[in-house]
């Protein structure tokens, strides 16, 4: 525990001067400790220690300090019981999370204490955060890297604005914790802002410099203060309603459902703050608010829980939200003109944690940015969540965090409509680690390694040969290499062979087939009837032609994607058109081209702003405009329709205004001059400066290869679900931007990584790891290719509709084509856009269906391989081996063998050595090894 | 009318009975095998269906064909042989075909005409698959030859010809054409290297059918595929594949011209470049179809051409704007352009002069003329920006647009036209007609059932029996009665018909047939005309050979004849008895029905009333059972129907072991009359166990002689009532109610009477009038001191009974009751 260090020698130099011990000694033990009961409001045991006189007045049973025999002092009796002892302080708390007082502390209370309790008397005490050990700024830290002042830079507008600031201090291992308590402030100008702690209100116009030192680091960042002494008016959207947001009352669960609680309903999340205000403020006149009396407003008493109120008491009558509210109510309930600016981002610092052991705190500053350039601290105002409790708690008001266990966890700061988030890394404190001499196959392992080494995991050995060759063979081509391609790619000699392997694979057309499946199945790709508004069979197989056509030709995947969604024209004439007349609706239509082609889920703003995401009700229309004018017309073909550009537009349901066209996450409108709404859409969706279209195409390629995408689900990219490892995706979306969007070249990336060929055995510090490609996955082989790889070892032919017989099932152009094989182990039925159609799980049915069912033993029945193999290779040993070789791409182990051959050796005659073959065939055909890419 | 009518055989008049004993009604043809013939041949050709008993004749629409003989095959007569000659000038193309034998006319089929021999695809021994399904094992066949094949399931079909550098090779397929099924057939011209050198599947030009033209590159063989477009194809899928050098352009300009012309035409869109031919059109106003030929060869089916008196103007470009627009002087109204939008994103602008107050048509002829343009026209004023009107689809499946405009004022107006997706291409030819919205009538038969077009479309009348139809009216800009024209007619065969109403579209006429009439048919042209102006107008048939049910039609063929038949005598008569009374509204009526059997006719009749009055309702059919001659069709007129004197008739259908046949009854008249009574009924309310009164005003509209019965109906259960009478002079009519003491409480509301008058000793019922309300309430609770009051009552004893308390005052008796 490197903290211990310097605290244990500063503890140490305090030792040596016995009996010093000075009030700055023992200020931090107290408040950290003791001061969140003790003070005025709790006054827990009747005793408050926020001064002198109190502390000396003890509380109700006993006396917390006595002078004269300080061995009977009540503070150090009860800390030094027992934890589990009911008197113990400070008591264990679950939500305060406080822990008894260390050995040294005890100690320094009691030298203090027998020193006579020095005490200034003007000095008054407030709790404090206990976030790290106490130290001393003045004293160098070796160990320090540097330290981090947030925000960078300070501006305070109007008499009212505050900003606190957070100092952080990176150690030489890139570690980090929270010193804001013990760095030493001191600013240059004092005239200008005033201190309080790290707090900075302004007092005149001007500017000047804030220097933060730390332990021989330091650090300066620009204070600004503008019209210092001009009050800033109450705004009902910048000042009422984060207070309504930061405390749940416009959560589902309360107000915001849809039909409101206890008879009152606020717009969820605050999507329509002056339907909010008028529901506050006229939809029951005189109720909720008094104009008169505000304290004794409705709005304001059930918040403070001074009547009652189902939700219960949601902060104290006189912390800054009531004030808030109140002052509002005094103001004459405002709603705000149309000048007032309304936040546009919002900045959550610092951008990343690491943090070494269990209990180390940290806090987030929230900062947001308003139209008009102004910028204010809403920490307090915002709410926080964590995506992985287990790893890092945050408190969800005050936004301070915690580490917990190893791992990984995004904390997320919500304000207004905007969620930004953090990254924190728990690593435990007594790892012995050293960063491991592996070599980067190309930039996937940078940055894949750079990650592993922030977790402080060991990443798995390459895999074998052997496993190599089964593994690039089912997801690159989906299908087994045959004993002949396994054994040549084994026996080559080359230095790069697996590369070589790769590059010949991605020439093959089972590569392209397996990528039109898969790009077919994100289209949705199928029938749906033959009347004149389904999409007929031959609709569904030009539609899938068409895809192929376009992937076999290698034509760039953004221009695919730029026809098809600007596609117009006859269903049969043009049939990316098919796309449109799939889903008619302009809604869904618009969520599942944010869902395929940006991977993000907008649907919640359909009807409120997103909860875990920034898409507002104002971006969910903007976008869903572009698609609002597509037109569809019968053709002269009954069974045809014609997709074309009309008018029309959708209206925002809030403003009942005609929303206009905005490209997702953009606030400008969108430019669609001189084309339609659809082309301006698939031109912005498909450039190389889109944030999102080729993240997410590398994301679905990459977790075709390793079972979870760097983004998982990798349909559900969102602020709150971040990518595992974003510089990886951003370089592998800059490549194949760079690659003119080619997929063969990003999967020979992908393939030659040694990320890809790493072993699927864990090592002990990767062995829970499953999103940083530590170790291969065991992943099952998805349906279509299992099946097929099933037709390719019982030398069976599969017949599919429309198709050819010996068609593999990848090929199957229609998504309602289906048998019972392929829906059992869960090819996509293609009627949604969901990356969760393609079921990847196993399950029972599954098992039973290769065990009882007839896909198994009547093939191996009807493709005869055993009695072929048999005259081949004349021994049943050599029938194994050849068996093993043809399922399993590897050779029997010894056990296997010996096991086997017993038996084959109980066999009368030949008839029954057959049978008893094909029983051997039809169980290895039921291993998981066969079932499942390792 | 060309057709071409061949008697076989004289036929002899047998007595009725001895027909029956031969003929079977409604013989049904399914095909026509070979699906089609080469022109100056002779070929025999199967009808294949069932009871074809006796063949007469193939009634045929088109001129080119001769039969020479006309037998059946086999006994079972489901089989025909004819034996045709094709005339070398025999039209191209689709040829329909009729069988009429004694028994009746068959559906609809088709047969088609070609220029070349006729091959037929190989077929494995057990003709269970075809040898040519690989592309490495085709079909050899020779340039200029028509191959017919079948596309079965997932079925690919190799045609291998061998051809010289630099010749045309072309392809047509005559698929969803042929009218047997929904056969949507691909093709393709592969080179040796299997690359797909041209591909076909659906074109503007063959709608579903397709065509590919190539000039190829090498001396040798090149491989033809056919197949489904999407591998669906069966047994049924029949094609013709035409594979010959012959040119196949898929436009042609200008594409209208004025009947009788003699003029130059260029046809676009073949591979070796547009082609110019001279032609001498007929002088009828149709769609003429252009062919154009390489050496011996046509094309296999030509473009067409509307031939329309309309002065035209072909387009100069530039036209694209208002100032450009063809032709320099703007021509009065009628007129026709003609165009192509040959430019990316073209756009055509004509002009014309306007008279204020002209109701003009502008009606774009491209898809109806097999272009690829989707048009989409705007008319403005000149210089004018705002729009006087736009139309991208007239509306009824075409792709072809149609405006109807009115001039505000007079002066020069503009038409553009562009693609509706502002496609363009050589061969988006289009013509514009804009002239004056005239009047038009036609009539149709209407379609019998669903996906079953043809259903009825034959009349077949039985000698000395008669058929009747309801006939589908239909008026564009005008508002008129209609008589029905016949100027000719199977010799005697009459029609009974009135004059229809302009307040009606759909109307019954007859067919009858003397008992003399010799057995005899065709197809006939009648007409519709209207008597005021004039007007006449077609007697329309239209055909869909493929229709699929919620989806539409992919092949159908129309006519303005209707095809007629003598035919042997029916096993029975159907008579229609209506009683010598009105219906009146919301009354009802039994229509009586009997049917008249000849020899051992013995089956179940089903009758239908096909036509009612409007607001006349009846069942969808009653039946005549076995061995019985009569039957009561109930039926009723609401009190919205039209009142006045309607004839009507009845159907009758029976299925006999000789086939079904259709004979109806005369038409009968009947007369829808206002009601003869109304009234109105007084609220009523009591107590269970209570009896009381319903009051009820009469009122006698029209006087009837004797007593009338009167019926209360719709009462609740526990209450009765009695019927009681009326005559020409009541005025109130009380109805005692017993209510029994378990009688439903509450209110039972739509309480009617039910008048029925006897006159001529017929009933003439009906519902007189309703509404009426009944109140049975819960008994108030008891009185409180029931004895002491008891002195009281003798005091009151009954009033005098005879005057009946209104309602008011029995609330206020009741109430003085209960204190």
């Amino acid at each position: 525990m490197k903290f211990l260090f310097p605290t244990l020698w500063i503890l140490c130099i305090l030792c040596g001067s016995l009996g010093a011990r000075t009030f700055e000694q023992i200020r931090p033990i107290l408040e950290q400790n003791c001061l969140e009961c003790h003070n005025a409001k709790k006054k827990k045991g009747g005793l408050r220690l926020e001064t002198r006189a109190m502390m000396l007045e003890g509380g109700e049973n006993a006396e917390a300090v006595v002078l004269d025999k300080p061995g009977e002092s009540e503070i150090l009796r009860r800390t030094a019981l027992a934890p589990d002892h009911e008197e113990f302080m400070p008591p264990a708390d679950e939500k305060s999370d406080r822990e008894p007082l260390t050995g040294e502390q005890i100690a320094a209370l009691r030298q203090w204490i027998e020193g006579g309790a020095p005490w200034p008397e003007e000095v008054t005490l407030t709790q404090k955060p206990r976030t790290g050990p106490v130290e001393d700024p003045a004293q160098p830290d070796p160990d320090l890297a540097a330290i981090e002042v947030h925000p960078s830079r300070v501006t305070l507008e109007t008499a009212a604005d505050f900003h606190r600031v957070i100092v952080i201090a990176r150690s030489m291992d890139a570690t980090s914790r929270d010193v804001t308590a013990w760095a030493k402030y001191t600013l240059e100008d004092p005239a200008k802002a005033s201190l309080d702690g790290s707090l900075l209100k302004p007092r005149a116009d001007g500017e000047t410099k804030l220097r933060i030192d730390f332990r021989g680091q330091s650090a300066e960042i620009p204070v600004t203060v503008k019209d210092a002494a001009k009050p800033r008016p109450i705004s009902f959207q910048l000042d009422v309603m984060p207070v309504l947001t930061s405390s749940g009352c416009n959560t589902g669960s309360c107000h915001g459902s849809a039909r409101g609680q206890d008879g009152f309903m606020l717009s969820l999340f605050g999507y329509d703050p002056k339907g909010d205000h008028f529901r506050l403020t006229r939809q029951l006149s005189g109720r909720r608010v008094n104009l008169a009396l505000p304290e004794e407003s409705l709005f304001v008493t059930k918040s403070i829980g001074e009547v009652p109120h189902t939700g219960g008491k949601l902060f104290d009558p006189d912390s800054a939200n009531a004030r808030t509210l109140i002052s509002w109510i005094e103001a004459g309930v405002p709603y705000d003109d149309e000048s007032v600016a309304l936040p546009v981002g919002i900045d959550v610092e610092p951008k990343q944690y690491v943090l070494k052991g269990q209990r180390v705190k940290v806090p987030l500053t929230v900062r947001a940015r308003y139209a008009d350039g102004t910028d204010r601290d809403v920490t307090t105002l915002s709410s926080f969540s964590s995506s992985n409790d287990n790893s890092v708690a945050i408190d969800e008001g005050s936004g301070l965090a915690k580490s917990k266990n190893r791992g990984e966890a995004f904390l997320l700061a919500r304000f207004h409509t905007y969620t930004e988030g953090t990254q924190a890394i728990v690593i435990p404190d007594n790892l012995a680690y050293e960063r491991p001499q592996v070599p980067d196959f190309n930039y996937v392992d940078t940055h894949v390694h750079a990650k592993l080494h922030k977790l402080r995991i060991l990443p798995s050995a390459l895999c074998s040969d052997e496993v190599f060759v089964r593994r690039v063979f089912l997801d690159i081509v989906g299908v087994l290499p045959t004993e002949e391609e396994r054994k040549a790619f084994l026996d080559s000699q080359e230095a790069k062979k697996r590369d070589a392997l790769i590059d010949q694979l991605l020439e093959r057309k089972e590569f392209t087939e397996m990528w039109v499946m898969k790009w077919a199945e994100l289209l949705q790709i199928r029938s749906t009837g033959n009347n004149a508004n389904q999409v007929s069979y031959k609709s569904a197989l030009l539609w899938y032609e068409w895809l192929r056509d376009r992937v076999a030709s290698n034509q760039p995947f953004n221009k695919i994607v730029y026809e098809l969604l600007s596609a117009r024209g006859g269903t049969f004439k043009n049939p990316a058109t098919n796309y449109f007349k799939l889903e008619a609706d302009v809604k869904k239509m618009t969520e599942n081209v944010a869902q395929v082609f940006m991977g993000t889920r907008i649907q919640c703003a359909q009807c409120h702003n997103h909860p875990f995401d920034r898409w507002t009700m104002t971006d969910y229309y903007g976008f869903a405009s572009l698609f609002s004018q597509v037109k569809r017309k019968r053709a002269e073909d009954p069974s045809e329709q014609i997709v074309y550009d009309g008018g029309g537009s959708i209206k925002h349901p809030v403003t009942g205004q005609n929303a206009p066209p905005q490209f997702l996450g953009d606030d400008a409108p969108a430019d669609i001059k001189s084309k339609t709404r659809r082309e301006a859409m698939a031109e912005w969706l498909t450039a190389n400066d889109n944030p999102w279209f080729s993240k997410n195409v590398v994301n679905i390629v990459w977790a075709h290869f390793f079972g979870v995408g760097i983004t998982n689900p990798v349909d559900d990219v969102r602020i709150s679900n971040p990518a595992s490892n974003p510089e990886l995706l951003a370089a592998l979306s800059s490549k194949f931007v760079e690659y003119n969007y080619d997929f063969k070249k990003l999967v020979r990336d992908i393939c030659t990584s040694r990320a890809y060929q790493l072993a699927s055995q864990a090592n002990e510090t990767n062995a829970k790891d499953l999103t940083n490609f530590s170790h291969s996955l065991i992943r099952r082989v998805r349906a279509e290719v299992l099946l097929d790889t099933l037709a390719q070892v019982t030398e069976t032919p599969n017949k599919f509709q429309g198709l050819p017989v010996g068609a593999r099932a990848v090929q199957i152009a229609d998504g309602n084509t289906s048998t019972y094989f392929l829906t059992t182990f869960g090819r996509a039925t293609r009627q949604t856009v969901c990356s969760c159609e393609v079921k990847m799980e196993p399950n029972l049915s599954q098992a039973l269906h290769l065990l009882n069912g007839d896909a198994v033993h009547n093939r191996i029945r009807n493709g005869g391989v055993i009695g072929r193999l048999l005259k081949e290779k004349e021994t049943p040993e050599a029938v194994i081996d050849a068996l093993y070789f043809r399922c399993l791409s590897r050779a029997p182990t010894d056990t296997e063998k010996r096991k086997l051959m017993e038996g084959v050796k109980e066999a009368k005659d030949d008839k029954e050595r057959a049978e008893t073959l094909e029983d051997i065939f039809w169980a290895i055909l039921n291993s998981k090894e066969f079932i499942f890419n390792h | 009318m060309n057709t071409s009518i061949v008697r076989p055989a004289l036929w002899v008049l047998l007595s009725g009975f001895l027909a029956l004993q031969a003929a079977a009604f409604t013989p049904s043809v399914g095909i026509i095998q070979p699906r089609g013939g080469q022109r100056g041949t002779e070929m025999t050709i199967r009808l294949a269906g069932d009871r074809l008993y006796e063949p007469q004749e193939l009634l045929l629409y088109k001129p080119g064909i001769t039969v020479t003989k006309l037998e059946k095959a086999g006994d079972d007569h489901k089989v025909v042989n004819a034996t045709i000659t094709i005339a070398p000038d025999a039209p191209l193309g689709e040829h329909l075909m009729r069988l009429r034998c004694k028994g009746g006319i068959s559906y609809q089929r088709t047969f088609w005409v070609g220029q070349y021999p006729i091959v037929n695809e190989k077929r494995s021994e057990d003709n269970k698959r075809d040898l040519n399904s690989k592309f490495d094992e085709p079909q050899e066949v020779d340039l200029n030859t028509t191959v017919q094949g079948v596309a079965d399931n997932e079925d690919a079909d190799y045609y291998r010809v061998q051809c010289k550098k630099g010749q045309r090779l072309s392809v047509e397929v005559e698929g969803m054409r042929l009218g047997r099924t929904l056969f949507d057939p691909y093709v393709a011209i592969l080179n040796k290297e299997r690359f797909e050198l041209v591909s076909s599947d659906d074109t503007a030009l063959l709608f579903r059918d397709c065509a590919a033209s190539v000039i190829v590159a090498d001396d040798g063989p090149y491989t033809i595929l056919v197949r489904e477009s999407s591998y669906q194809g069966n047994g049924s899928c029949q094609y013709r594949l035409h594979v010959g050098d012959f040119p196949r352009p898929t436009a042609i300009y200008p594409p209208g011209a004025k009947p009788g012309e003699v003029r130059e035409f260029t046809f676009i869109g073949d591979p070796r470049g547009e082609i110019k031919e001279k032609f001498s059109l007929p002088a009828e106003q149709r769609n003429f179809d252009a062919v154009v030929k390489n050496g011996d060869f046509f094309t296999p089916s030509g473009l067409p051409v509307r031939l329309s008196p309309l002065p035209y103007f072909n387009e100069k470009e530039p036209n694209e704007g208002s100032k450009e627009a063809t032709p320099p002087e703007a021509p009065g109204i009628p007129v026709a352009f003609h165009g192509v939008l040959s430019k990316k994103s073209d756009k055509d602008w004509f002009q014309f002069l306007g008279k204020k107050g002209r109701k003009l048509r502008a009606q774009v002829y491209a898809r109806s003329l097999r272009s690829p343009l989707d048009a989409y026209i705007i008319v403005r004023k000149a210089g004018e920006a705002k729009q006087i009107g736009n139309n991208d689809d007239a509306g009824d499946g075409s792709p072809d647009s149609l405006l109807d405009f009115d001039i505000p004022e007079d002066g020069i107006y503009n038409i553009n036209i562009r693609d509706q997706l502002y496609g363009s291409g050589l061969d988006y030819t289009y013509r514009i007609e804009i002239a004056e919205r005239g009047p038009s009538i036609a009539a149709s038969l209407p379609y019998g059932e669903r996906n079953n077009s043809q259903k009825w479309k034959m009349i077949n009348v039985p000698r000395g029996n008669r058929v009747g139809r309801v006939i589908n009216i239909g008026r564009s800009n005008i508002g008129c009665d209609i008589e029905l024209e016949t100027p000719q007619l199977p010799s005697g065969i009459k029609i009974d018909r009135d004059t229809i109403p302009r307040s009606q579209n759909a109307f019954p006429i007859m067919f009858e047939a003397t008992a003399e009439a010799p057995v005899a048919g065709g197809l006939y042209a009648l007409k519709v005309k209207d008597p005021a102006s004039g007007l006449t107008g077609p007697f329309n048939e239209s055909i869909h050979h493929i229709e699929v049910n919620n989806t539409g039609t992919f092949h159908s063929y129309h006519d303005k004849r209707i095809s007629i038949a003598v035919i042997e005598e029916a096993p029975f008569h159907l008579d229609l008895e209506i009683p010598p009374v009105p219906l009146v509204k919301n009354g009802t009526m039994n229509l009586k029905i009997t049917a008249t059997r000849h020899g051992d006719h013995k089956d179940g009749i089903t009758v239908t009333l096909p036509w009612r009055p409007p607001g006349v309702n009846a069942p969808s059919s009653v039946t005549i059972p076995k061995d019985k001659n009569e039957v009561i069709m109930g039926i009723n007129a609401n009190g919205d129907a039209a009142v006045g004197k309607w004839r009507i008739y009845v159907n009758g259908e029976s299925g006999s072991s000789k086939g079904p046949i259709l004979v109806s009854s005369p038409l009968k008249p009947i007369e829808i009359a206002e009601p003869y009574v109304g009234g109105k009924i007084e609220l009523a309310a009591t107590e269970p166990g209570e009896n009381t009164d319903v009051v009820c005003k009469v009122d006698v509209h029209k006087e009837f002689s004797g007593d009338a019965t009167i019926a209360l109906s719709g009462l609740p259960h526990g209450v009765k009532t009695k019927e009681l009478t009326i005559n020409k002079d009541s005025k109130e009519i009380t109805f005692p109610l017993e209510v029994a003491g378990d009688a439903k409480k509450g209110k039972t509301a739509n309480l009617f009477c039910t008048v029925v008058i006897s006159e001529n000793g017929h009933p003439i019922r009906a519902t007189a009038f309703g509404g009426g309300v009944l109140r049975i309430d819960p008994p108030p609770p008891a009185p409180k001191k029931p004895v002491a009051k008891k002195e009281e009552k003798p005091a009151e004893k009954k009033t005098p009974a005879e005057k009946r308390l209104s309602r008011l005052e029995q609330l206020r008796l009741q109430s003085k009751n209960n204190k």
